[in-house]
């Protein structure tokens, strides 16, 4: 390949290149290293003016935390990951199954049902903390009780669960759908040749052909649940040992606001980075996978 | 993309004007309420007396007044001539050198004797007792109550009320009316949560965010005889059988609430009282224009009372009576060079002017001058002006060192375990003396 | 299969009507007085008054008046307006690049860089959060809209090289080989030949950073205090406004904001699937 113009291609490729690069390398990866010097340090720039080093407190204080504070955001950030994505999956499985034979208005019904993975989870979230008021919230009403979805109640765990499942559901069926639409009609028509029933269909044709789709779409979904901030924050606020203190909202109750302590907060998050890089190494490795097999 | 790319280009040039009126006017943060609005209005008139342009900046009470705040002291920022801070704010401004130093000129510039006392200490001097100034008094603001007239002086009402009281034993029976004591107070909510379906007796601030169950309780607990600590010495003496005993009550007395009135933010409160679900409601006198305003209390606003906290007597027959102190006062970012100082104190002298509070006062703002909450068009001024007097000298505060947004989040999550989790008082009581002396002795502020 | 399509359609509508519930509530909600908006039981028919215990509400468009006369809450949605547009912009153009240059020259070590790149992308942005402001606070960028725009780049970077990649790795390279042998330089073989070709691509991942960065929420809170405050930070803040929760205007504010994203991405649905699977599915 040559140039025509003066331009070598190593020079055209590093044109191209360097920018992401350096952009990425200087606002994402530069300040994570420099947080590393300041996860051994006790500062709060609020009222102290410098760093003091205090070795390796911060990760020991975060593993012995007062009522385990860490362990349990961890614990319930697990929670949360399993219980809201499962009912993603089941719902959004369900409604892709439904949806597979084509029908007269279904686009239309597909772009309504897409609608709520669209909007903004911290505004959705904010209307969410609206319709589960206790005393006057609109579900409270539908359900005829007079639950408290608010607060230290286990309940308000569930209200994330819920708000968290409304908005992303249609990532799963449309994942589901994807998977779904490539199976080609063919198998399905050497099984009715076969007389095969229902669930040996559902069993040996459609579920394995699904399946590499429905893994990236939970593993897509289970890391940005794990990460979750937005909607936890709005719906129940940043307090420590609530139902809905998952892991990146005691980093914004510790980092942020009168008492901070950013060596206490970075190194909760460099522990909070460890899983999120072991994640998305599984993420890409399916990502991979699901390419190969549909090219 | 084709549209796209020259709407961006335009709107480029567009956002590239604008937005350099940062020298030359005062900017002052402060929260999204009523008398942010006010001293907007002032800084008007202020702009036309002297051609300096005054911009209130208002930030939401839920977290985005506090977070601001703290990221100006952060990054020891210049966005803000003037930081009208909560009063608890005092000990992390002043220690961490955010807050500009105004005891001299304080001296020098302010009629210091017109100002009430409890307020002058709240609002302005740090460490307490030391005599040196930081602020100057603002909006001065006490927890008060607001309640359903029309229900208290239905005479239905006031009849089952009497045999409401027999039922229950009560041996020294007590009309319908706003309560003296919290015990009285307490069986006017329980009767109305028995008597109206879905009234609530009393809604309270309650929730964990921020300060809010804090500032309910601490008029109980010092009522009852309990306190944080001495805040001359630091010395922490919240575990006590006095604060068990007020925090048993105050869990009985929101018995009387919903069952969101344990989870109550201080707007919310005020959500809670238009919509008619409550007989008596607690919350700062700056937070009440929305009650007696036709517009946001369309079906209440004429049917409200308002009376000052209660007192409680204790076995020995002592009687006390506390409110919640509230409020901010003003002080000058220390980050900002002398010219702006200069400025901004300019304006504090203006608006502390007697004058000034006076307009303040009636258009609103709650003074701290005692010629002013004296004066006839500053009663007149709101239908519950009247209690601010007595309650700013009720006022008590919880601690301002500046470790108190710690000390906060600790009292916070135990004061609300009791009555959201069923936890045991004595606890709660034991668990934020030991945490407390724990965060004042690492932070060195006792032995 | 053999189930009716009518039994399907039925379900299918059941949940799309339980889906579209809390977006109907916060129509009737905006058009509703604070008094109104926390009665219960709820009222959902607008009318003139509001006898107690009925249904019916007092209609009133003065939240939106209120909304447009709020010149903060404006300002505020202006900020979401220039942030989101120019980080779209930025790391659509960088990513394009650099998409381009992993496309077609790969060198030793690409992958690694390419997986550097995706990675970044799976940080939790609170992780992020605390450094940068700490860094910003320092390089005078806490509370512009200028060092949002950089973060919201960087982020959305990572996903437009890593699709953009995708899409030039199907345009085949003897389109613009041939052009160069005509006497185009690459550049130019670059913008007039693989560029067009590449539209569908470039329109997917626009919209997807569009959307992105309009609700980010997490690095808008923590950075910004001010001046740069975006929407989803300022709606959420509404419910603290003090005196009663005015979530009439909430509901408002959340309307104009919502309304802009959901046609546009309603309008662009096809090109929804390719975006949220990182390229994995085409339609």
């Amino acid at each position: 390949m040559n140039s025509l113009a003066g331009f070598s291609p190593i020079a055209i490729r590093n044109f191209c290149i360097l920018p992401a690069l350096g952009l990425l390398i200087s606002f994402n990866a530069f300040p994570l290293l420099a947080s590393l010097v300041v996860s051994f340090t006790e500062y709060n720039p609020i009222i102290d003016s410098a760093p003091q080093y205090v070795g390796w407190r911060n990760y020991l204080d975060l593993l012995n935390s007062p009522r385990d504070e860490v362990w349990a955001a961890f614990a319930r950030t697990g929670a949360l990951v399993v219980f809201a994505v499962g009912l993603q999956t089941v719902l959004g499985f369900g409604l892709a199954l439904l949806l597979q034979r084509r029908f007269y208005g279904q686009g239309v019904l597909v772009s309504l049902l897409l609608i709520p993975m669209m909007l903004s989870p911290a505004i959705m979230g904010s209307f969410w903390r609206y319709m589960l008021n206790a005393d006057y919230g609109v579900i409270n009403w539908l359900l005829d009780s007079s639950l408290s979805w608010g607060g230290s109640t286990p309940l308000a765990f569930w209200g994330v669960v819920l708000a968290e499942t409304w908005m992303w559901t249609p990532f799963m069926l449309l994942l589901s759908l994807a998977g779904l639409q490539s199976i080609p009609p063919s198998l399905y028509e050497a099984a009715a040749v076969d007389r095969a029933g229902a669930w040996f269909r559902f069993r040996h044709i459609t579920l394995p052909l699904v399946l590499p789709m429905l893994l990236l779409g939970i593993v897509f979904r289970a890391m940005d649940t794990f990460r979750l901030f937005d909607t936890a924050m709005v719906m129940n606020g940043n307090l420590e040992g609530q139902p809905t203190t998952f892991v990146s909202v005691l980093l914004h109750s510790r980092g942020f606001g009168g008492s901070l302590s950013l060596g206490d907060a970075t190194a909760l998050a460099y522990l909070l980075l460890v899983v999120a890089i072991a994640l998305s190494v599984l993420v890409l490795r399916l990502l991979e996978r699901v390419r190969e097999a549909r090219h | 993309m084709h549209v796209v790319i020259p709407l961006l280009l335009a709107s480029l040039l567009l956002s590239s004007c604008g937005s350099g009126d940062r020298d030359d006017s005062i900017r002052i943060l402060w929260a999204n309420f009523a008398p942010a609005d006010i001293l907007s209005e002032l800084g008007r008139q202020y702009e036309q007396e002297t051609g300096i342009a005054v911009r209130v900046v208002k930030k939401s009470w839920d977290g985005a007044f506090t977070d601001a705040t703290y990221a100006e002291f952060r990054n020891r920022a210049q966005n803000y001539d003037i930081i009208i801070g909560d009063s608890q704010w005092l000990g992390l401004g002043t220690v961490g050198g955010h807050y500009l130093e105004l005891t001299d000129w304080m001296h020098e510039n302010l009629a210091l004797d017109e100002i009430e006392p409890v307020a002058l200490t709240g609002y302005s001097e740090y460490p307490k007792g030391s005599g040196r100034y930081y602020a100057v008094p603002c909006e001065a603001d006490a927890m008060v109550w607001a309640y359903r007239k029309d229900l208290f002086e239905d005479p239905n009402h006031q009849n089952a009320f009497q045999e409401f009281l027999r039922q229950k034993g009560v041996d020294k029976p007590f009309p319908l009316a706003p309560p003296e004591t919290w015990e009285n107070l307490r069986l006017i909510a329980a009767y109305f949560k028995e008597s109206i379906p879905g009234m609530a007796g009393v809604m309270m601030v309650t929730s964990r965010s921020y300060d809010m169950a804090t500032m309910s309780f601490q008029q109980i607990l010092h009522a009852f005889g309990g306190k944080f600590g001495d805040y001359s010495t630091n010395e922490v003496l919240f575990d006590s059988p006095e604060t068990v005993k007020a925090l048993t009550f105050f869990s009985d007395l929101l018995e009387t609430s919903t069952p969101g009135g344990k989870n109550m933010g201080y707007s919310e409160v005020g959500s809670e009282y238009i919509s008619g679900r409550a007989a008596m409601v607690c919350n700062f006198l700056a937070l009440l224009p929305s009650f007696a305003s036709p517009s946001e209390n369309p079906d209440y606003h004429d049917k409200t009372g308002y009376f000052n906290s209660p007192s409680h007597t204790d076995e020995s027959g002592v009687t006390r009576r506390y409110t919640s102190f509230g409020g901010q006062g003003m002080s000058v970012n220390a980050h900002i060079n002398a010219k702006r100082q200069g400025r901004a104190k300019d304006f504090i002298k203006w608006f502390a002017s007697r004058e000034i509070q006076r307009i303040w006062a009636v258009k609103g703002g709650l003074s701290a001058n005692l010629e002013v909450l004296k004066s006839q068009e500053f009663l007149d001024a709101a239908p519950y002006n009247h209690l601010a007097a007595e309650a700013f000298s009720l006022m008590r505060d919880f601690w301002t060192v500046p470790e108190y947004d710690e000390l906060l989040k600790v009292t916070q999550r135990e004061i609300t375990s009791v009555y959201q989790q069923g936890a045991d008082a004595r606890d709660a009581a034991a668990q934020v003396q030991k945490e407390h002396e724990m965060i004042l002795k690492r932070r060195g502020r006792i032995k | 299969m053999k189930n009716s399509p009518v039994g399907r359609i039925t379900l299918l509508l059941i949940y799309a009507m339980l889906s579209l519930t809390p977006i109907l509530w916060m129509v009737l909600t905006a058009v509703k007085l604070p008094a109104d908006t926390v009665a219960f039981p709820p009222r959902f028919v607008p009318a003139g008054s509001a006898p107690e215990g009925s249904f019916l509400y007092r209609f009133s468009w003065t939240n939106f008046e209120r909304l447009f006369a709020d010149t903060e809450t404006m300002h505020y949605l202006w900020n979401s307006i220039l942030v989101a547009s120019f980080s779209t912009l930025a790391s659509v153009a960088f990513g394009t690049l650099a998409g381009y240059a992993f496309s077609r020259f790969p060198f030793r070590g690409s992958q690694n860089w390419l997986f550097f790149i995706l990675s970044t992308r799976m940080l939790p942005p609170l992780a992020v959060a605390v450094p940068i402001s700490f860094m910003y606070s320092r390089l005078a960028l806490f509370d512009t809209r200028f060092g949002l725009i950089i973060l919201y780049t960087c982020f959305n970077l990572s996903f437009s090289t890593w699709m953009m990649k995708l899409f030039f790795d199907e345009i085949p390279t003897d389109y613009e080989e041939a052009a160069m042998l005509d006497g185009h330089s690459r550049p130019s073989a670059f913008f007039r030949i693989v560029l067009p070709q590449a539209v569908s691509g470039l329109l997917a991942t626009s919209i997807f950073c569009l959307i992105t960065s309009w609700n980010e929420y997490s690095f808008a809170l923590t950075l910004t205090s001010t001046d740069a405050v975006t929407m989803p930070v300022r709606i959420h803040a509404i419910i603290g406004d003090v005196g009663v929760i005015p979530w009439g205007l909430l509901a408002a504010a959340s309307l104009l904001f919502l309304a802009p994203i959901l046609i546009f991405s309603l309008l662009m649905r096809k090109h929804l699937v390719q975006g949220i699977s990182f390229g994995a599915v085409r339609e």
